[in-house]
Protein backbone atom coordinates (compact mmCIF):
# COMPACT_ATOMS: atom_id res chain seq x y z
CA UNK A 1 0.00 0.00 0.00
CA UNK A 2 1.42 3.39 -0.91
CA UNK A 3 -0.95 5.86 1.32
CA UNK A 4 -1.17 6.29 4.82
CA UNK A 5 -4.40 8.12 6.21
CA UNK A 6 -3.44 9.37 9.94
CA UNK A 7 -5.86 11.67 11.91
CA UNK A 8 -4.84 15.10 11.99
CA UNK A 9 -5.51 18.21 14.28
CA UNK A 10 -3.04 21.05 12.89
CA UNK A 11 -5.20 21.86 10.24
CA UNK A 12 -7.86 23.52 13.10
CA UNK A 13 -5.29 26.07 13.70
CA UNK A 14 -5.16 27.17 10.18
CA UNK A 15 -8.33 26.38 9.52
CA UNK A 16 -10.40 29.99 10.03
CA UNK A 17 -7.61 31.73 8.40
CA UNK A 18 -9.18 31.05 5.42
CA UNK A 19 -13.03 29.58 4.67
CA UNK A 20 -12.77 29.85 0.89
CA UNK A 21 -11.58 25.66 1.06
CA UNK A 22 -15.76 25.25 1.49
CA UNK A 23 -15.95 26.12 -2.27
CA UNK A 24 -12.65 25.12 -4.04
CA UNK A 25 -9.36 22.68 -3.81
CA UNK A 26 -7.53 24.63 -1.17
CA UNK A 27 -3.47 24.49 -1.96
CA UNK A 28 -1.56 24.67 1.32
CA UNK A 29 1.97 25.94 1.59
CA UNK A 30 4.34 22.84 2.22
CA UNK A 31 5.07 24.28 5.70
CA UNK A 32 2.05 25.74 6.70
CA UNK A 33 2.06 24.21 10.15
CA UNK A 34 5.48 25.86 10.94
CA UNK A 35 5.23 29.41 9.99
CA UNK A 36 3.42 32.32 10.42
CA UNK A 37 3.61 35.17 7.63
CA UNK A 38 2.58 34.47 4.31
CA UNK A 39 5.96 36.03 3.14
CA UNK A 40 7.66 32.90 4.63
CA UNK A 41 5.39 30.15 3.22
CA UNK A 42 6.59 28.09 0.54
CA UNK A 43 4.52 25.57 -1.81
CA UNK A 44 5.90 22.94 -3.89
CA UNK A 45 7.74 24.00 -6.82
CA UNK A 46 5.03 22.13 -9.11
CA UNK A 47 2.33 24.49 -7.55
CA UNK A 48 2.12 26.71 -10.97
CA UNK A 49 2.36 23.40 -13.43
CA UNK A 50 -0.59 21.75 -11.18
CA UNK A 51 -2.84 24.88 -11.26
CA UNK A 52 -2.09 25.00 -15.23
CA UNK A 53 -2.86 21.33 -15.63
CA UNK A 54 -6.26 21.63 -13.41
CA UNK A 55 -7.07 24.66 -15.75
CA UNK A 56 -7.17 21.63 -18.71
CA UNK A 57 -10.22 20.47 -16.80
CA UNK A 58 -11.89 23.72 -16.32
CA UNK A 59 -10.69 23.15 -12.22
CA UNK A 60 -9.42 26.36 -10.07
CA UNK A 61 -7.38 25.75 -7.16
CA UNK A 62 -7.57 28.28 -4.24
CA UNK A 63 -3.61 29.20 -2.90
CA UNK A 64 -3.84 29.66 0.86
CA UNK A 65 -2.16 33.47 0.36
CA UNK A 66 -2.71 36.29 -1.88
CA UNK A 67 0.97 36.33 -2.99
CA UNK A 68 1.00 36.68 -6.69
CA UNK A 69 4.60 35.08 -7.09
CA UNK A 70 4.14 32.62 -4.32
CA UNK A 71 8.06 31.15 -2.89
CA UNK A 72 8.28 27.57 -4.29
CA UNK A 73 10.49 24.81 -3.12
CA UNK A 74 12.34 23.20 -5.55
CA UNK A 75 13.10 19.84 -4.26
CA UNK A 76 15.69 17.78 -6.07
CA UNK A 77 14.86 14.68 -5.23
CA UNK A 78 13.49 12.31 -8.03
CA UNK A 79 10.14 12.23 -6.77
CA UNK A 80 7.25 14.39 -8.09
CA UNK A 81 6.23 16.80 -5.20
CA UNK A 82 2.73 17.70 -5.71
CA UNK A 83 1.31 20.64 -3.37
CA UNK A 84 -0.43 19.70 -0.42
CA UNK A 85 -4.44 19.80 -1.43
CA UNK A 86 -6.97 20.51 1.25
CA UNK A 87 -10.36 18.89 0.29
CA UNK A 88 -13.52 19.92 2.52
CA UNK A 89 -16.72 17.77 3.46
CA UNK A 90 -19.15 20.20 1.68
CA UNK A 91 -17.00 20.78 -1.52
CA UNK A 92 -16.58 17.09 -1.76
CA UNK A 93 -20.03 16.71 -1.36
CA UNK A 94 -21.29 18.87 -3.63
CA UNK A 95 -18.50 18.47 -6.18
CA UNK A 96 -17.82 14.72 -6.23
CA UNK A 97 -16.08 14.52 -9.58
CA UNK A 98 -14.23 17.26 -9.16
CA UNK A 99 -11.33 15.69 -7.14
CA UNK A 100 -11.17 12.51 -9.02
CA UNK A 101 -10.68 14.65 -12.44
CA UNK A 102 -8.02 16.88 -10.87
CA UNK A 103 -6.09 13.53 -9.95
CA UNK A 104 -6.79 11.61 -13.02
CA UNK A 105 -5.61 15.07 -14.80
CA UNK A 106 -2.31 15.10 -12.54
CA UNK A 107 -1.81 11.48 -13.27
CA UNK A 108 -2.19 11.77 -16.74
CA UNK A 109 0.76 14.22 -16.85
CA UNK A 110 2.77 12.81 -14.76
CA UNK A 111 2.13 9.85 -16.27
CA UNK A 112 3.93 11.52 -19.57
CA UNK A 113 6.68 12.83 -18.52
CA UNK A 114 7.80 10.21 -16.42
CA UNK A 115 6.81 6.99 -18.81
CA UNK A 116 10.56 6.32 -19.51
CA UNK A 117 11.32 6.04 -15.72
CA UNK A 118 10.67 3.21 -14.25
CA UNK A 119 12.09 4.48 -10.43
CA UNK A 120 9.61 7.70 -10.38
CA UNK A 121 7.46 8.12 -7.63
CA UNK A 122 4.72 10.89 -6.84
CA UNK A 123 4.87 12.35 -3.44
CA UNK A 124 1.11 13.59 -2.16
CA UNK A 125 -0.45 15.00 0.58
CA UNK A 126 -4.34 15.66 0.48
CA UNK A 127 -5.70 17.11 3.94
CA UNK A 128 -9.57 15.94 4.02
CA UNK A 129 -11.67 17.81 6.42
CA UNK A 130 -15.21 16.79 7.82
CA UNK A 131 -16.98 20.71 8.00
CA UNK A 132 -19.93 19.35 10.45
CA UNK A 133 -17.61 17.38 12.92
CA UNK A 134 -14.46 20.02 12.51
CA UNK A 135 -12.27 16.57 11.93
CA UNK A 136 -9.27 16.44 9.57
CA UNK A 137 -7.42 12.85 8.58
CA UNK A 138 -4.06 13.74 6.54
CA UNK A 139 -3.72 11.13 3.44
CA UNK A 140 -0.46 11.09 2.42
CA UNK A 141 1.03 9.07 -1.03
CA UNK A 142 3.98 8.01 -1.98
CA UNK A 143 4.36 5.62 -4.67
CA UNK A 144 3.95 5.56 -8.10
CA UNK A 145 2.62 8.45 -10.42
CA UNK A 146 0.18 6.20 -11.96
CA UNK A 147 -1.05 5.48 -8.34
CA UNK A 148 -2.62 9.22 -7.97
CA UNK A 149 -5.68 8.76 -9.53
CA UNK A 150 -6.61 5.86 -7.17
CA UNK A 151 -6.60 8.57 -4.51
CA UNK A 152 -10.39 9.75 -5.22
CA UNK A 153 -11.49 6.41 -4.22
CA UNK A 154 -9.32 6.74 -0.59
CA UNK A 155 -10.78 10.17 -0.04
CA UNK A 156 -14.40 9.12 -0.58
CA UNK A 157 -13.48 6.44 2.10
CA UNK A 158 -12.23 8.87 4.26
CA UNK A 159 -15.20 10.98 4.19
CA UNK A 160 -17.71 8.29 4.44
CA UNK A 161 -15.68 7.24 7.68
CA UNK A 162 -16.28 10.67 9.02
CA UNK A 163 -20.18 9.75 8.94
CA UNK A 164 -19.39 6.94 10.69
CA UNK B 1 18.92 28.97 -58.08
CA UNK B 2 16.38 26.24 -57.08
CA UNK B 3 17.07 25.90 -53.86
CA UNK B 4 18.25 22.22 -52.83
CA UNK B 5 15.61 19.35 -51.36
CA UNK B 6 16.33 16.91 -49.44
CA UNK B 7 13.38 14.37 -48.36
CA UNK B 8 12.36 13.08 -44.55
CA UNK B 9 13.46 9.63 -45.87
CA UNK B 10 17.52 11.18 -46.32
CA UNK B 11 17.37 12.49 -43.52
CA UNK B 12 16.79 9.14 -41.39
CA UNK B 13 19.07 7.26 -43.57
CA UNK B 14 21.58 10.32 -42.33
CA UNK B 15 20.59 9.85 -39.34
CA UNK B 16 20.73 5.97 -38.93
CA UNK B 17 23.92 5.61 -40.35
CA UNK B 18 25.66 8.34 -38.19
CA UNK B 19 24.25 6.76 -35.05
CA UNK B 20 25.74 3.50 -36.15
CA UNK B 21 28.76 4.63 -36.74
CA UNK B 22 28.95 6.25 -33.46
CA UNK B 23 27.82 3.22 -31.82
CA UNK B 24 31.18 1.15 -32.74
CA UNK B 25 33.13 4.32 -30.53
CA UNK B 26 30.98 3.64 -27.56
CA UNK B 27 33.37 1.66 -25.62
CA UNK B 28 36.56 3.04 -23.30
CA UNK B 29 39.28 1.40 -25.66
CA UNK B 30 38.20 3.47 -28.55
CA UNK B 31 40.82 5.91 -29.91
CA UNK B 32 40.43 9.60 -28.09
CA UNK B 33 40.79 10.92 -31.31
CA UNK B 34 38.41 9.11 -33.67
CA UNK B 35 36.19 9.15 -30.83
CA UNK B 36 36.35 12.89 -31.01
CA UNK B 37 35.95 12.57 -35.38
CA UNK B 38 32.12 11.13 -34.11
CA UNK B 39 31.76 14.22 -31.83
CA UNK B 40 32.40 16.61 -34.58
CA UNK B 41 30.35 14.41 -37.03
CA UNK B 42 27.58 14.52 -34.82
CA UNK B 43 27.91 18.44 -33.74
CA UNK B 44 27.67 19.45 -37.47
CA UNK B 45 24.62 16.99 -38.09
CA UNK B 46 22.99 18.71 -35.12
CA UNK B 47 23.24 22.11 -36.78
CA UNK B 48 21.70 20.67 -39.96
CA UNK B 49 18.90 19.17 -38.15
CA UNK B 50 18.23 22.33 -36.28
CA UNK B 51 18.09 23.87 -39.91
CA UNK B 52 15.20 21.32 -40.75
CA UNK B 53 13.60 21.84 -37.44
CA UNK B 54 13.57 25.48 -38.46
CA UNK B 55 11.68 25.01 -41.59
CA UNK B 56 9.44 21.99 -39.89
CA UNK B 57 8.45 24.90 -37.32
CA UNK B 58 8.26 27.84 -39.66
CA UNK B 59 5.63 25.71 -41.74
CA UNK B 60 3.58 24.67 -38.29
CA UNK B 61 4.11 21.05 -39.05
CA UNK B 62 4.93 19.51 -35.40
CA UNK B 63 5.00 15.96 -35.71
CA UNK B 64 8.13 16.78 -37.71
CA UNK B 65 9.51 19.35 -35.62
CA UNK B 66 9.53 16.75 -32.85
CA UNK B 67 10.80 14.05 -35.01
CA UNK B 68 13.52 16.52 -35.79
CA UNK B 69 14.11 17.65 -31.75
CA UNK B 70 13.99 13.31 -30.91
CA UNK B 71 17.35 13.27 -33.54
CA UNK B 72 18.88 16.68 -31.56
CA UNK B 73 17.84 14.61 -28.69
CA UNK B 74 19.65 11.32 -29.81
CA UNK B 75 22.72 12.69 -31.36
CA UNK B 76 23.45 14.98 -28.36
CA UNK B 77 23.16 11.55 -25.90
CA UNK B 78 25.94 10.37 -28.06
CA UNK B 79 28.09 13.20 -27.76
CA UNK B 80 27.88 13.06 -23.98
CA UNK B 81 28.50 9.38 -23.94
CA UNK B 82 31.50 9.58 -26.16
CA UNK B 83 32.76 12.58 -24.47
CA UNK B 84 32.58 10.59 -21.11
CA UNK B 85 34.99 7.90 -22.73
CA UNK B 86 37.62 10.33 -23.64
CA UNK B 87 37.13 12.64 -20.36
CA UNK B 88 37.48 9.39 -18.12
CA UNK B 89 41.13 8.60 -20.23
CA UNK B 90 41.91 12.06 -19.37
CA UNK B 91 41.29 11.29 -15.90
CA UNK B 92 38.29 13.94 -15.80
CA UNK B 93 36.52 11.39 -13.54
CA UNK B 94 33.95 14.10 -12.39
CA UNK B 95 33.23 15.66 -16.18
CA UNK B 96 32.81 12.11 -17.22
CA UNK B 97 30.38 10.91 -14.85
CA UNK B 98 28.47 14.64 -15.81
CA UNK B 99 28.56 13.79 -19.22
CA UNK B 100 27.35 10.25 -18.42
CA UNK B 101 23.82 12.02 -16.97
CA UNK B 102 23.52 14.32 -20.08
CA UNK B 103 23.95 10.91 -21.95
CA UNK B 104 21.07 9.61 -20.03
CA UNK B 105 18.91 13.09 -19.65
CA UNK B 106 19.22 13.07 -23.59
CA UNK B 107 17.79 9.85 -24.14
CA UNK B 108 14.81 9.93 -21.42
CA UNK B 109 13.57 13.29 -23.21
CA UNK B 110 14.16 12.03 -26.86
CA UNK B 111 11.93 9.24 -24.87
CA UNK B 112 8.93 11.60 -24.64
CA UNK B 113 8.82 12.53 -28.71
CA UNK B 114 5.72 9.80 -29.48
CA UNK B 115 5.92 6.99 -31.74
CA UNK B 116 10.24 7.39 -31.51
CA UNK B 117 11.56 4.83 -28.97
CA UNK B 118 12.73 2.15 -31.33
CA UNK B 119 15.77 0.86 -29.57
CA UNK B 120 16.28 3.22 -27.25
CA UNK B 121 15.19 1.07 -24.12
CA UNK B 122 18.06 -1.29 -24.67
CA UNK B 123 20.77 2.37 -25.27
CA UNK B 124 18.85 3.71 -21.86
CA UNK B 125 19.19 0.34 -19.94
CA UNK B 126 23.57 0.08 -21.19
CA UNK B 127 23.87 4.00 -20.14
CA UNK B 128 22.48 2.88 -16.77
CA UNK B 129 24.47 0.49 -16.42
CA UNK B 130 27.60 2.19 -16.98
CA UNK B 131 26.61 4.10 -13.78
CA UNK B 132 27.87 0.63 -11.80
CA UNK B 133 30.43 -0.78 -14.20
CA UNK B 134 32.38 1.93 -15.06
CA UNK B 135 31.93 4.18 -11.77
CA UNK B 136 31.38 2.64 -8.28
CA UNK B 137 27.73 2.86 -8.44
CA UNK B 138 27.03 5.73 -5.55
CA UNK B 139 24.43 4.96 -2.79
CA UNK B 140 24.28 8.55 -1.93
CA UNK B 141 23.63 12.01 -4.12
CA UNK B 142 23.22 15.03 -2.49
CA UNK B 143 19.45 16.36 -2.93
CA UNK B 144 18.46 20.36 -1.80
CA UNK B 145 15.63 22.53 -1.44
CA UNK B 146 16.06 25.88 -2.68
CA UNK B 147 13.26 27.98 -1.99
CA UNK B 148 12.70 30.36 -5.02
CA UNK B 149 10.12 32.73 -7.36
CA UNK B 150 9.31 33.41 -10.28
CA UNK B 151 10.59 31.33 -13.45
CA UNK B 152 10.15 31.85 -17.06
CA UNK B 153 8.63 29.34 -19.63
CA UNK B 154 11.46 28.24 -22.22
CA UNK B 155 8.81 28.14 -24.87
CA UNK B 156 6.90 31.31 -25.44
CA UNK B 157 9.70 33.37 -22.72
CA UNK B 158 7.00 34.88 -20.41
CA UNK B 159 6.53 34.21 -16.78
CA UNK B 160 5.99 30.05 -16.60
CA UNK B 161 2.99 30.50 -14.49
CA UNK B 162 1.12 33.17 -17.09
CA UNK B 163 1.22 30.64 -20.29
CA UNK B 164 0.02 27.59 -20.62
CA UNK B 165 3.18 25.47 -21.91
CA UNK B 166 3.72 22.32 -19.05
CA UNK B 167 6.85 21.37 -17.77
CA UNK B 168 8.61 18.51 -18.99
CA UNK B 169 6.43 18.35 -22.27
CA UNK B 170 7.71 19.39 -25.85
CA UNK B 171 6.09 21.33 -27.63
CA UNK B 172 6.79 22.19 -31.89
CA UNK B 173 10.15 20.46 -31.28
CA UNK B 174 11.45 22.33 -27.89
CA UNK B 175 11.26 21.04 -24.42
CA UNK B 176 9.55 23.30 -21.95
CA UNK B 177 11.42 24.12 -18.99
CA UNK B 178 11.51 26.64 -16.60
CA UNK B 179 14.86 29.25 -16.36
CA UNK B 180 15.51 32.37 -14.79
CA UNK B 181 13.99 31.60 -11.21
CA UNK B 182 15.20 33.81 -8.37
CA UNK B 183 17.01 32.18 -5.61
CA UNK B 184 16.03 32.94 -1.79
CA UNK B 185 17.24 30.65 -0.17
CA UNK B 186 18.55 27.21 0.58
CA UNK B 187 15.74 25.40 3.33
CA UNK B 188 17.85 22.29 3.39
CA UNK B 189 19.88 19.69 2.04
CA UNK B 190 19.95 15.73 2.79
CA UNK B 191 21.51 12.92 1.41
CA UNK B 192 18.88 10.77 -0.89
CA UNK B 193 19.67 7.14 -2.79
CA UNK B 194 17.37 8.51 -5.90
CA UNK B 195 17.98 12.32 -6.71
CA UNK B 196 16.27 13.96 -9.37
CA UNK B 197 19.96 14.83 -10.25
CA UNK B 198 23.11 12.57 -10.39
CA UNK B 199 25.21 15.53 -11.13
CA UNK B 200 24.94 16.33 -7.54
CA UNK B 201 27.44 13.96 -5.93
CA UNK B 202 30.08 13.58 -2.96
CA UNK B 203 33.21 14.91 -4.16
CA UNK B 204 35.24 13.91 -1.16
CA UNK B 205 34.64 12.74 2.66
CA UNK B 206 37.24 13.27 5.73
CA UNK B 207 39.11 10.42 6.54
CA UNK B 208 39.88 9.51 10.48
CA UNK B 209 43.05 11.74 10.12
CA UNK B 210 41.31 14.43 8.76
CA UNK B 211 42.68 14.37 5.25
CA UNK B 212 39.79 14.60 2.31
CA UNK B 213 39.15 11.68 0.40
CA UNK B 214 38.38 11.91 -3.17
CA UNK B 215 35.12 9.82 -3.39
CA UNK B 216 35.72 8.98 -6.65
CA UNK B 217 39.09 8.19 -7.00
CA UNK B 218 39.48 7.11 -3.43
CA UNK B 219 42.87 8.74 -3.41
CA UNK B 220 43.56 10.84 -0.16
CA UNK B 221 44.09 14.47 -1.21
CA UNK B 222 46.98 16.79 0.40
CA UNK B 223 44.16 18.84 2.36
CA UNK B 224 43.18 18.79 5.65
CA UNK B 225 39.92 19.08 6.76
CA UNK B 226 38.27 20.26 9.96
CA UNK B 227 35.61 18.30 11.97
CA UNK B 228 33.62 20.27 14.74
CA UNK B 229 32.36 17.07 16.79
CA UNK B 230 34.52 14.57 15.27
CA UNK B 231 32.28 13.55 12.51
CA UNK B 232 32.69 12.92 8.85
CA UNK B 233 32.84 15.68 7.21
CA UNK B 234 31.81 15.45 3.33
CA UNK B 235 31.99 17.90 0.09
CA UNK B 236 29.91 17.56 -3.03
CA UNK B 237 27.93 19.27 -5.39
CA UNK B 238 24.23 20.49 -4.26
CA UNK B 239 22.60 22.18 -7.26
CA UNK B 240 23.20 22.31 -10.69
CA UNK B 241 22.47 25.05 -13.04
CA UNK B 242 23.19 23.63 -16.29
CA UNK B 243 20.53 23.51 -18.89
CA UNK B 244 21.33 20.89 -21.63
CA UNK B 245 20.52 21.68 -25.60
CA UNK B 246 16.57 21.45 -25.62
CA UNK B 247 15.93 24.74 -28.16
Amino acid sequence: MNHKVEDSSDIEAIINLDEEYKNQICILPDNVFRKKTEEEYFYAFSLPTIKKVLKQGDLKLHQFDSLASPNLIDQRGIDYFAPVILVGSMFFSQNPEAVNIALNLISSYLFKIFSNDNKAKANFTIYARDDKNKKTKRIHYDGPVEGIKDLGEVLEKTFKDFEG
Amino acid sequence: MEPKTITIEKITEKYNNIIDKALKFNYLVRDSELQQEQIDILNEFIQEVKYYKAQAIEKQYEYYANMFFHIQCVANSFISILTMWIELKNNNNKNAWNKLIDAQEYLSVAMRVEGNQFGLDDLMQEFQKIETIVFPGWNLYNSSGFVEQGGKCSICSTEYGQCDHLEGLIYMGRLCYIYDTIPLFLDHTAFVKNPKDKRCIIEWISTDDGKKRDYITWKILDEEVESENGGKVVGGVIHNHNILDYD
